[in-house]
């Protein structure tokens, strides 16, 4: 995953007429042509061939993405953005050019790792957490922090649906490690990766709430040797097979679904969602930027601690849409995109799937 | 006038060495300072001068009148008006209503009659353009095209007086526009010469992205800027097909709807107008039809015209059935539109009548307005003048995307030629007042001359203010029609 | 007037006391990704390692209109030239920095500002993305009906700037028809709104005077444009010709014919093969010219092989144009490609398309169905992506769009075509048809040994291009615009007509400080 394996997709994008331009969140929120992808790619590209000198200013554009992917979506060559600009962090972190705001970052993970774990062992039952079982629920650091309720809600509606054989998993951990990833600490994620897959490879089946952990357990870690023998599912995409059972009491009128980034295009689970919504609300309303083309609430990337300002721009954009309606709730199924899209809720209610499911049993 | 008049005025300009270099120019039958001529050309169709004139007023002429039959020779012209500090009027067909085209004040002006300059210089038939000089009459043109299967697309009421330059210098809108556009969208390129003689002409592209499209600053200028001499326009074939509907509404509401909705959907009419119920006139006439109620006062109907190829005719008439359809309008069958069309240059008739009386004033206002506008725009301009006693007739039409224009023909009788002025004045007064509190743009359609360039609001005097700066550097002695479009007089 | 003689330093410390709430950049990466539009012969450049070689003095973002004033009146005071800055996407040179100048990017304006359902009208801001106000108006069921190939990457200020074309302009006409009326902060400061929402108003059409103004007058803030219902229907076909005069003979006779198809496209014989080739997103290499190569080459040819060809074919491009005249009538076996496209009320298209179906058959079109149709559609902007494969490759790749009346378009096509043939590898469509004649977009690719004589070739080219383009008596830009790379053609273009532009520009711009040099006017001004 060195910064020369992308040199085809640099390349490529330093002569590319800014085909994907409209879609960058970040460049859409900036209004800055230094930071849309085609000039990121180009910027990362001076770099490699050097050209330009890797200094932190040349490296802060590679801090300007929020790595949600969907300029890939346009572009004809297949070029992944996201990594590239990953790797490029990484090339900033070795040269020492990386962000002032990244400093201490292995530091404060694993600070906030463990604050996490003693939160979510305040937050859950010491009787849901088992060291053996079939299947393992790995819950995620946002979720935790941001939406402690949507674990229980979890377990409550598994239960209904006469799936009681879920335990909390037990471990050290609640990230997966992107934030390493999006931070080009490559050998931190190594190690972390090497770690969980060790706790996580005993269970069959491992589901988890945060889109981004599960697409980083099934994808990445087999390329950076650490692949995980379990089946690693997000939560709706395990609850999907059960979708017919659940029996809800009331339902929501209309409500938007916003699909977040991991889940949907870096997943490609996008039905899944809709069908458990459906049971809980009679009319799902669709933004004009859904399913492979769903646009970033602004919380990927590392974008909310680098640059909040550009994140908030991002969920406020996303949330317009909303303003522009009568409708009162937007249902996502990804802490990171709750948090978001609710600081520019501007009233409109951003609520967890499941924590919507939990609500209409 | 007499030459008398002009020999009084202190004379900086050596006249007679200026109708000499003149008449070196155009060749003595060509230039005139017989009072047979200045007399001709002293007044245009502006309604307030033919009142004056009624009243015994006595307008002062040109000093001089040239025909030159080239635009080599209005080059020339150009350049002895320019050595001399002359006042220039360029002359078309002298129709027009807003007094763009007759002198003003005591200058010693020269009037360009452009009708000599009258031919076809070219036609491609294949790309369906023609190149044309600006001296033709309208409706010579049209004959003329007519002949080779061809029809310009442009007909105003005064197709038969008007000159195409004329047209192209007041961006003239014709009772077709809203299938072919006013003149200024069927014009690809223009040859004019500028106050110094220089030639320009435009090249004809059938659209291009090379700047500025450079002969909109003579289309609609009014002559204030050099004289336009021909023209490449656009042309259509002569109709295979046309076909005629009319409705009735109960109100104006419904009627405008009914056409914003069909030309909305794509429906390209012939003609689109909304006029008063045809029923009315005749009770008008007919001392034994009962009087009118309300709501048959409030009754409007919408007369169109389709042409082109039958079955897209027909499916524009199918479209504008379903809407008229949802509005509740009546289906009058083809005949009242048909009678319209076959009347449709009456209206040019309709004024003259009525200035011939004595005290009597009239004249026609004309306001574009959106289709959000529209209804209130039509009721306000209606009750406006009618509780002040004035009759009106109005109509819409024009339809386009974003709007209409909205045209009144007002005319009363006064006590007095003073109060019948007096009247006049305070029509256009209302007219403009209407106008700023209901959204619609004063005149759009023949210009503005020296009559309407006062009436204008802030933003249109604006507009105009730009036209004087570029006239100062195009036109520094100022002899380019100075006075019309709000320009230095 | 401090003069333009004054450090930088000193510029940015007065802009700054100036405008103290204005967003400046002087950020390498600004100065860099805005150093050069997307002229291809900037690219070349880029390839040679200039990527910035002549950075702006800064970047600003004014917010709104009066600050723009205020900015105007800065540069007026310091000469400093603004260059006015949408997404940076124009191809001749329209946006080019050049040192000492202020890049004054838009898209801080980039409001909807109001949307009329009733009176079929959107107002907007200048530094709006195309796509993205096509969404907004998309979510109220309406359309603009401009869609340029560069939808994504340009700005509503751009397309009124350049009188930029979309590929339904036969049937929505280009931005200059579209626009009602605009705000212009012109170069000396006054804020101008050039027309009406209904009545242009007396005296000039102002709104057609600066439209197409690149930025030369002043900066388009705003417009006001027409917009259309949403097309409830839709209906594509294909029709091949023999020879491409007959498919042009045929799109007169449909566009004298009283209808208008949203979509008028024929391929030349060359183009055709591109065209039509099969290349879904994810299939198989598209380059351009490994198509064209891979046609003469027989399908099966080896990768290696393409490649090769390719090469030969760039930089012996007489030969390569020569073989594929040749080859032409065996290479396009179903002739030239021409895609008719229908779009808007379901009974006023399909009334249009039998009609016009009927029509181009009366012309001898063979018919090919709606598939190429539907094909072109779902793969209308995939068009521009093989820019960057080309350029990557060591080639260059650029396209010229020029038009005329009916009467001189094959002229115009021979000329040019031959003009460019020596140069590079040259292919060509048809489109944008209107009853008076219609555009022609010439794509072509060369290549040379180095960077240096490629830039040379590429510069040879263009002025025999452009040279006859005029000798044809067509115009040298049908929606590209000017810009600086076409600048010396203007008086070829204009005649002495350009006295009219000198004239604007001298009152509009008294100080020439708006981006001097495009348009061929005030180039000596500030640099």
């Amino acid at each position: 995953m060195s910064f020369d394996e992308y040199e085809k997709a640099l390349e490529l994008c330093t002569y590319c007429p800014k085909l994907c331009r409209h879609t960058c969140p970040v460049g859409n929120a900036e209004r800055r042509e230094a930071v849309i992808p085609q000039a990121k790619m180009a910027m990362a590209n001076l770099v490699r061939k050097g050209q330009v000198e890797l200094t932190t200013e040349t490296a802060s554009v590679f801090y300007h993405c929020n790595g949600c992917g969907l300029c890939g979506e346009y572009c004809e060559h297949d070029v992944d953005v996201t990594p590239a600009l990953f790797a490029a962090r990484a090339e900033a972190v070795n040269g020492g050019m990386d962000l002032p705001s990244m400093k201490h970052f292995t530091d404060r993970f694993y600070a906030r790792n463990e604050s996490l774990l003693r939160e979510l062992h305040h937050l859950v039952e010491e009787r849901y957490f088992v060291e053996e079982a079939q299947v393992a629920y790995f819950p995620s650091c946002d979720t935790v922090e941001h939406s402690p309720g949507v674990i229980g809600d979890t377990l409550r509606v598994l239960d209904s649906v006469g799936v009681d054989y879920v335990a909390l998993h037990d471990g050290e951990y609640v990230c997966a490690g992107y934030p390493f990833w999006a931070a080009g600490l490559m050998s931190e994620l190594s190690f972390l990766a090497k770690e969980i897959s060790a706790k996580l490879s005993g269970y069959k089946k491992v589901i988890c709430d945060c889109p981004a952990c599960v697409w980083m357990m099934r994808f990445l870690y087999p390329q950076i040797d650490a692949p995980i023998s379990a089946e690693v599912l997000h939560v709706v995409e395990f609850l999907d097979n059960y979708a017919r059972r659940i029996e809800v009491s009331s339902t929501v009128q209309e409500a938007f679904y916003h699909d977040p980034c991991y889940l949907g295009r870096w997943l490609g689970v996008f039905d899944a969602p809709r069908r458990l919504m459906g049971r809980a609300v009679r009319e799902i309303r669709e933004f004009s930027w859904n399913r492979e083309r769903g646009y970033c609430c602004g919380g990927g990337g590392l974008l909310a601690d680098n640059l909040p300002d550009v994140s908030s721009k991002i969920a406020r954009r996303r949330m317009d849409e909303v303003a522009r309606t009568q409708v009162p709730m937007v249902v996502s199924a990804c802490a990171t995109c709750e948090r978001n899209l609710a600081r520019e809720s501007g009233g409109v209610e951003v609520v967890n799937l499941m924590t919507l499911l939990a609500r209409m049993l | 006038m007499s030459s008398r008049d002009n020999e009084q005025q202190p004379v900086s300009a050596p006249y007679p060495e200026i109708t000499a270099q003149l008449t070196e120019v155009v060749g003595a039958e060509n230039l005139s300072s017989s009072p047979v001529d200045t007399i001709a050309h002293a007044v245009d169709f502006w309604p307030r001068k033919l009142m004056e004139t009624r009243a015994g007023r006595w307008h002062r002429g040109p000093r001089w009148v040239v025909w030159p039959g080239a635009a080599a020779e209005v080059a020339h012209v150009l350049r002895i008006a320019s050595t001399y500090a002359i006042p220039v009027i360029p002359y078309g067909g002298g129709s027009s209503m807003v007094g763009g085209a007759s002198p003003r004040g005591e200058r010693p002006w020269l009037v360009i009659n452009c009708k000599r300059m009258c031919n076809i210089l070219d036609m491609d038939e294949g790309s369906m353009v023609v190149h044309v000089q600006a001296g033709v009459v309208g409706v010579e043109l049209e004959e003329r095209l007519n002949a080779r299967g061809f029809s310009l697309g442009h007909v105003p009421t005064s197709m038969t007086t008007a000159t195409l330059g004329g047209w192209l210098s007041t961006r003239s809108s014709g009772m077709l526009s809203s299938r072919y556009g006013r003149i200024s969208d069927l014009c690809l390129g223009i040859t004019a010469v500028l106050p110094d003689g220089q030639l320009v002409h435009t090249r004809v592209a059938p659209r291009r992205a090379t700047g500025p499209e450079l002969m909109h600053l003579l289309l609609g200028a009014e002559g204030t800027l050099g004289i336009i001499t021909a023209a490449h326009l656009r042309l259509h074939r002569l109709p295979l097909h046309r076909q005629f509907d009319s409705f009735r509404f109960e109100r104006i509401d419904e009627a405008a709807e009914a056409l914003r909705r069909s030309i909305t959907s794509g429906v390209r009419p012939l003609v689109a107008r909304i006029q008063r119920d045809p029923r009315l006139r005749r009770s008008d006439r007919d001392p034994d039809a009962p009087v009118p109620d309300a709501a048959a006062l409030a009754r409007r109907v919408l007369l169109l015209a389709f042409e082109g190829p039958a079955e897209l005719v027909e499916a524009e008439r199918g479209v504008v059935r379903s809407h008229v359809a949802e509005l509740g309008g009546e289906a009058l069958g083809q005949a009242p539109a048909r009678r319209w069309w076959g009347q449709r240059f009456a209206a040019g008739f309709r004024m003259t009548p009525v200035l011939v009386r004595e005290n009597s004033f009239a004249d026609y206002v004309e306001a574009g307005v959106t289709w959000a506008g529209l209804a209130g725009l039509y009721r306000a301009m209606e009750e406006a003048f009618a509780s002040r006693g004035w009759r009106t007739r109005l109509v819409v039409e024009h339809a386009r995307m974003e709007g209409v224009s909205l045209g009144c023909a007002f005319w009363g009788d006064a006590a007095s030629p003073q109060e019948a002025v007096a009247s006049y004045d305070a029509a256009w007064k209302v007219a403009q007042q209407v106008c700023l509190a209901h959204g619609g743009r004063l005149g759009h359609v023949y210009g503005g001359g020296q009559h309407r360039a006062v009436l204008l609001d802030e933003w249109g005097k604006g507009r105009l203010e730009l036209l004087t700066r570029i006239k100062r550097k195009l036109d520094p002695a100022g002899i380019m029609n100075p006075g019309v479009l709000g320009t230095e007089p | 007037m401090t003069g333009p003689s004054t450090s930088p330093d000193s510029r940015l410390a007065s802009l700054r006391e100036a405008l103290p709430t204005l967003r400046v950049s002087v950020h390498v990466a600004d100065r860099i990704a805005y150093a050069r539009d997307l002229w291809p012969g900037g690219q070349l450049e880029k390839l040679a390692g200039r990527f910035a070689p002549e950075p702006p003095l800064c970047v600003v973002w004014p917010t709104d209109r009066s600050e723009l004033v205020r900015l105007v009146a800065w540069a007026r005071e310091r000469g400093t030239a603004l260059v006015p800055f949408g997404a940076g996407s124009g191809v001749c040179g329209g946006t080019t920095a050049g040192a000492g100048k202020v890049i004054v990017d838009l898209k801080l304006m980039d409001s909807v500002v109001r949307i009329e359902p009733q009176n079929n009208l959107v107002r907007a801001q200048a530094g709006i993305l195309g796509w993205h106000l096509e969404d907004r108006l998309n979510e109220e069921g309406l359309t603009l009906g401009h869609f340029p190939s560069s939808l994504m990457c340009s700005t509503l200020g751009g397309y009124l700037a350049t009188r930029s074309a979309g590929q339904c302009s036969s049937m929505y006409g280009k931005i200059e028809d579209m626009v009602v009326s605009m705000e212009v902060v012109a170069g000396t400061g006054e804020v101008i709104e050039t027309g009406r929402d209904m009545g242009g108003g007396l005296g000039p059409d102002w709104t057609q005077l600066f439209v197409g103004s690149e930025g030369a007058l002043g900066f388009i803030t705003e417009g006001t444009l027409k917009v259309h219902p949403a097309p409830e229907h839709r209906v594509m076909h294909g029709y091949g010709f023999e020879r491409v005069s007959a498919g042009c003979e045929a799109i007169r006779r449909l566009m004298q014919a009283g209808l208008r198809p949203a979509v008028v496209r024929l391929y030349d014989e060359f183009d055709s093969v591109l065209a039509r080739s099969g290349a879904e997103k994810g299939s198989e290499a598209d380059s351009l010219l490994e198509r064209i190569t891979g046609q003469v080459k027989g399908r099966g040819a080896l990768p290696w092989l393409k490649r090769r060809a390719m090469q030969v074919a760039l930089s012996r491009p007489e030969i390569a144009n020569r073989v594929v005249d040749e080859l032409a009538p065996m290479v396009s076996a179903d002739g030239c490609l021409c895609v008719i496209g229908w779009e808007g009320d379901r009974r006023m298209v399909d009334a249009q398309a039998r009609l016009g179906h009927e029509e181009l058959m009366r012309s001898g079109a063979r018919d090919l169905g709606e598939e190429p149709g539907w094909h072109w559609l779902r793969r209308r902007y995939a068009v521009s992506y093989k820019q960057s494969k080309l350029f990557t490759s060591g080639a260059f790749v650029d396209t010229m769009e020029v038009a005329s009346t009916w009467n001189r378009l094959m002229d115009l096509y021979e000329g040019v075509r031959k003009a460019i043939a020596p140069f590079a590898f040259v292919m060509a469509h048809f489109s944008h048809a209107y009853p008076e004649g219609c555009s022609i977009y010439f794509s072509f690719a060369g290549s040379a040994s180095d960077p240096v004589e490629a830039r040379m070739r590429y510069e040879r080219l263009w002025s025999a291009a452009l040279a006859a383009a005029t000798r044809a008596g067509g115009t040298i830009s049908h929606h590209h615009g000017v810009g600086r790379s076409k600048a010396h053609f203007m008086t070829e273009e204009h005649g002495n007509s350009m006295l009219l532009l000198r004239t604007l520009k001298s009152t509009f711009d008294p100080d020439t400080i708006m981006n001097p040099g495009v348009l061929g006017v005030g180039a000596s001004g500030a640099p």
